[in-house]
């Protein structure tokens, strides 16, 4: 166990965390906007900023909680005015850039941010690039790229036109932390990226599913367990075909008993 | 050639040439830089080749690599005497020959000549080279980068076969920390520390790499070495692998410099063929090899996680380091990477030992290897300074002796051109004000000055700069540099560029310098890589030493470089113009008038405020007003 | 993993009171009860025959292999599948995958499924019939 203090709290911390999940764990909040646990940290958003005492650290060093490995005998304080000024300075420069998001309007409350003395911008993204990420290591579809250089960087499909390689399984526009990544579904279709998709129908009913034929195909890749003849059926056709075999059982008074485990 | 058995042999090799090389022998090198190549070397060489031959004479002519003096390029010397031509063109060839290679007499006209009408015969006497200290450069003008027989001849390799024969790894290693050589690509770190951790990481292959990536605006001295000495940084990156256990060393060379590659592979090509690169080298249990690796184009290629990403064949944009490179770099494992100029110290180190590197620089090395800055820095001495070029000077050397008598003063002084500042250590370096000319520079003496050695840029800047301009320049080119990955850096630079682009328009606030300042310091302390933490230094600098040059600007309107074109205003004295006419002739939009021997009138409807009557006047006639004089 | 999760249709009157007891000890974020993960269906009306459907905890799960972001872990020591909701990025693959339809979506639109409660599972604590044990 490596010895981590919080706050001057002293905690237990598991080898080889980050000290945002060693106090995400222990139910500290660490403003973040880069951060997903699915994802290796970025260190991109510079919102998660602590300070660092002990265990080689410089004095007061300020570092980046998503990207810090707890070390034992670590000290790390959480809102220290050194670690509010720099946030909120980098608060007030996402603000500026994308002025009129909830989520950040919101956390200005929380910190004490008052004034936006930056000139204000008209974009809805934050550049945080989680979007871009979780679609290329974890959904797996590599469907969006990070585009340009300095303050013209982008996060969107490349080129900026409909992603050939999207499946819409919408995963980007949840983790999205400004929900920027506008989503339409109706009855028939699924648009996102300005790419409309069609969505598959339940077999047996003709439901609709939250599914595309192009997701069905990536998640067919991840197992050979999974079959396009299992997936195309909704979960109340399921239900219904379990249901029809239980009570074939039930009327034969056999018991189905089944494990937990 | 043919392949070395062993280190003993390889001594006897470089003896061979040694003994081979008359050093009295006359010998004309034309250099072949990038820099003399723009100003039409290659023609001059080719008349060389040309006419000798059709002379049928056996002298010796030698494309060497950069001298260092490109401003006055093609530059020619003759040898034994070291007579320095400047500025040749094909047709002094044949007078070259004729007068100084045949009649040992020296042609006036083609020797530099200073600002006082001084003139210079000999190449070490021209103050330009005069107080140099060339360590890296040392062989750059005495040999053809593209013979491994003109290195060999003036003992290169020696230092390989030396550690090879006597010296264990560690030892070596040992070594490079107690010289304190500190890495020459910006950071300063100290290269034997670097080396010891790469050598007890776990994990193998283990790779080297060459930063050759050199992206500061201005900076040519990687370029050069690579240009004019391959065989050094090839040398350097042997010993390293040898030390460090390394068996694969990358360069990562900036695709913009394809005279260099060219000179780099066949360089290596060179190597392979004497089996001093490859399996078993000189017959040893060490093998390593070297790949070149053309660049991704982006400044910020060239920090080192970035780099390897791009190495890795990924977007080059710097990555979380969970571990040390050291330990976890390319392909996750243990890697050392250093610049072109720290892996060229590297044989002098190991030839020449640790004492008498430890004798240059300032600061005491024996227990702290960031005791102080041992050895040479080249620098590239670029702005309003009448010699510009690369330098190689001791550490500790003064600003003032750099830009004054290396660099020759201040250009047009006797237009009443003035010192201002020096801008040193690149785009994200710092600006440093007169008063502090006489201090001893080294790595922490730049940072201690709010500016930083970076990879050696200085750039000199007179009485006619803005420092407002200077620092939205920067601020501006390293907006457009940033990855983008990072807020502070991006959003910063962002606001940063949007406020200064103000300024400079005179329609700043006063609230602008403490945006400015809460924008840097955030920067400086919560970007993500060094780019960011460093690109508030420019601001922060002319904030600290120029604060005065800003309020004037807010307050007056007032430009003091008179160079912010919407705060100015080109006038001509009544007293000074003699009517001469030349400023009417060369404005680019007739926006001045005037009858011969008459005062002339600038119509400011028409004026484009480029400078150029100012430029041409004689008589300093034309006046450039600004703020409330406006 | 000591004890077994066990289904007595036989006893099942189809009185949903373990739907409640799931939804009710399984609030979403917002503290509001989520959709329950256990499903009891009635046979035939009124009430006198009851079926229930819930997860297998399969040993190859569908659901867990069709996860992208291993949200879907085994609890190794209930030996239940459980989502991890901080990690899960609600691409809604898990829901179309599992074949029994014992995915279900909260009314938030967010994934859940049964967990054994942590070992103590409530459907089973407030069965009235005895219909469903967990020993
Ligand atoms: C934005 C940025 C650009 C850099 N560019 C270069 C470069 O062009 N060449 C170089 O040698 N080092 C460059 N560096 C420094 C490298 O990251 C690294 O510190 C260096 O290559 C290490 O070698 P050294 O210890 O020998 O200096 C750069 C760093 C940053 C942050
Ligand atoms: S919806 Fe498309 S772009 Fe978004 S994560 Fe899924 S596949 Fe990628
Ligand atoms: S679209 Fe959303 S997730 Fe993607 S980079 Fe922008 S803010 Fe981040
Ligand atoms: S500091 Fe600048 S260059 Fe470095 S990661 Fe951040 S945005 Fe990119
Ligand atoms: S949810 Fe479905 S697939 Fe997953 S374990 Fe339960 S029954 Fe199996
Ligand atoms: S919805 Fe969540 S738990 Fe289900 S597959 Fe997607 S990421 Fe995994
Ligand atoms: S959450 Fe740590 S930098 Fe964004």
């Amino acid at each position: 166990m490596i010895h981590v203090r919080i706050n001057g709290k002293l905690l237990e911390a598991k080898k080889g965390e980050t000290v945002l999940q060693l106090a995400q764990r222990n139910g500290y909040h660490i403003p973040n906007l880069c951060y997903h646990p699915s994802l290796k940290a970025d260190g991109a958003c510079r919102m998660c900023l602590v300070e660092v005492k002990g265990a080689n650290a410089k004095p007061n060093s300020l570092t980046t909680a998503c990207t810090l490995t707890v070390k034992e005998g670590m000290e790390v304080l959480l809102d220290t005015p050194e670690v509010s000024k720099h946030r909120n300075t980098i608060l007030e420069m996402l603000m500026a850039l994308v002025p009129d998001s909830p989520v950040l309007t919101k956390m200005a409350e929380e910190y004490g941010l008052k004034e936006i003395r930056l000139a204000q911008g008209d974009e809805v993204c934050i550049k945080c690039g989680l979007c871009v990420r979780i679609c290329d290591e974890v959904v797996g579809a590599k469907a969006l790229a990070m585009e340009g250089r300095g303050t013209e960087t982008t996060f969107n499909p490349p080129f900026n036109e409909p992603p050939e390689r999207c499946v819409a399984c919408t995963s980007c526009a949840f983790i999205c932390p400004v929900q920027c990544i506008p989503v339409k579904k109706t009855n028939d279709s699924i648009t996102i990226w300005g790419r409309e998709f069609d969505r598959l129908k339940c077999t047996r009913c003709g439901r609709a599913l939250d599914l595309t034929e192009e997701h069905m195909a990536l998640m067919m890749t991840r197992s050979s367990h999974l079959k396009p003849e299992d997936l195309n059926v909704c979960d109340v056709c399921s239900r219904k075909e379990v249901l029809g075999t239980m009570k074939s059982l039930v009327d034969g008074q056999i018991t189905l008993e089944r494990v937990g485990k | 050639m043919e392949r070395i058995s062993s280190p003993n042999a390889l001594l006897d090799v470089i003896k061979k040439h040694q003994d081979a090389r008359d050093p009295d022998k006359v010998r004309i090198s034309v250099c072949q830089g990038t820099g003399c190549i723009a100003s039409g070397a290659n023609s001059v060489m080719a008349s060389f080749e040309s006419t000798l031959l059709e002379k049928n004479s056996s002298v010796e002519l030698l494309g060497t690599g950069c001298h260092g003096f490109c401003e006055r390029g093609p530059l020619v010397v003759i040898q034994p005497e070291g007579t320095l031509y400047q500025r040749v063109k094909p047709e002094n060839v044949n007078e070259i020959l004729d007068k100084t290679i045949g009649n040992g007499e020296v042609i006036t006209k083609l020797l530099y000549r200073d600002e006082a009408k001084n003139t210079y015969e000999k190449e070490q006497d021209v103050p330009f080279y005069k107080h140099q200290e060339r360590i890296v450069f040392a062989m750059n003008g005495h040999i053809d980068p593209s013979r491994i027989e003109d290195y060999l001849a003036m003992g290169g390799y020696g230092a390989l076969a030396k550690v090879l024969l006597n010296i264990e790894p560690e030892q070596v290693i040992h070594m490079v920390t107690k010289s304190g050589l500190r890495g020459r690509g910006g950071g300063g770190f100290p290269a034997g520390v670097k080396w010891k951790s790469c050598r007890d990481a776990e994990g193998s292959p283990k790779y080297i790499i060459c930063n050759a990536d050199e992206g500061d605006p201005g900076a040519f001295m990687d370029r050069s070495i690579m240009e004019g000495n391959p065989h050094s940084v090839i040398e350097g990156m042997i010993i390293g692998a040898y030390a460090i256990g390394a068996t694969k060393g990358y360069v990562y060379i900036r695709n913009e410099y394809p005279l260099a590659l060219l000179r780099l592979e066949n360089a290596l090509e060179q190597a392979r063929e004497l089996g001093l690169l490859g399996d078993n080298i000189l017959g040893t249990d060490c093998s390593f090899d070297i790949t070149i690796n053309r660049g991704g184009g982006a400044f910020v290629c060239g920090e080192s996680t970035a780099l390897m990403m791009s190495i890795e064949g990924k977007v080059g944009r710097p990555r979380v380091k969970w571990q040390h490179t050291a330990k976890k770099g390319l392909w996750g494992n243990p890697t050392n990477i250093n610049n072109v100029e720290t892996w060229a110290n590297i044989p002098p180190i190991m030839d020449r030992g640790v004492d008498w590197f430890t004798s240059i620089g300032t600061g005491d090395v024996s227990n702290n290897p960031w005791g102080g800055s041992k050895g040479t820095k080249i620098f590239s001495l670029v702005g309003k300074v009448n010699n510009t070029g690369l330098v190689e000077v001791p550490m500790g050397i003064s600003i003032r002796s750099i830009v004054f008598d290396m660099g020759g003063g201040i250009k047009n002084s006797q237009k009443g051109r003035t010192f201002k500042a020096v801008q040193t250590g690149g785009p994200s370096g710092g600006c440093i004000p007169e008063q502090y000319l006489d201090n001893p520079i080294d790595f922490d003496e730049l940072t201690r000055l709010g500016s930083m050695m970076g990879s050696g840029g200085m750039i000199v800047m007179d009485d006619r700069t803005c420092m407002v301009e200077v620092a939205r320049y920067f601020v501006d080119f390293l907006k457009e540099e940033s990855c983008g990955k990072c807020t502070p850096c991006r959003e910063g630079l962002r606001a940063m560029s949007e406020i200064l682009g103000r300024i400079v328009k005179g329609q700043g606030r006063h609230e602008d310098l403490v945006v400015l300042e809460d924008l840097a310091s955030t920067m400086s302390v919560a970007s993500f890589c060094n780019l960011g933490l460093t690109a508030a230094n420019p601001v922060l600098s002319t904030l600290k030493y120029f604060r005065q040059e800003y309020l004037d600007h807010i307050d007056k309107g007032e430009c003091a470089g008179r160079q912010c074109q919407d705060l100015i205003k080109y006038t001509i004295s009544e007293e000074n113009c003699t009517g001469c006419t030349l400023c009417a002739r060369k404005c680019p939009t007739k926006a001045i008038s005037g009858e011969k021997k008459s005062l002339h009138v600038i119509d400011q409807e028409l004026c484009v405020r480029c400078g150029v009557c100012d430029d041409v006047c004689n008589f300093n006639a034309v006046t450039i007003l600004s703020g409330p004089e406006r | 993993m000591e004890k077994t999760f066990i289904v007595i249709p036989e006893k099942c009157t189809g009185c949903r009171t373990c739907e409640l007891s799931c939804a009710y000890s399984h609030p979403m974020a917002s503290g509001q009860p989520g959709n329950p993960r256990i499903h009891a269906y009635n046979t035939k009306p009124p009430l006198e025959k009851g079926i229930q459907i819930v997860c297998l905890q399969c040993d190859t799960a569908a659901c867990m292999e069709a996860c992208p972001a291993f949200a879907l872990q085994r609890n190794l020591e209930t030996g239940a599948i459980e989502v991890h909701l901080d990690r899960c990025i609600n691409c809604h693959a898990c829901f179309n995958a599992c074949s029994f339809g014992n995915i279900v979506l909260d009314p938030n639109n967010r994934v859940a499924k049964c967990d054994l409660c942590g070992g103590d599972p409530k459907c089973v604590q407030f069965c009235p019939t005895g219909a469903l044990l967990y020993q």
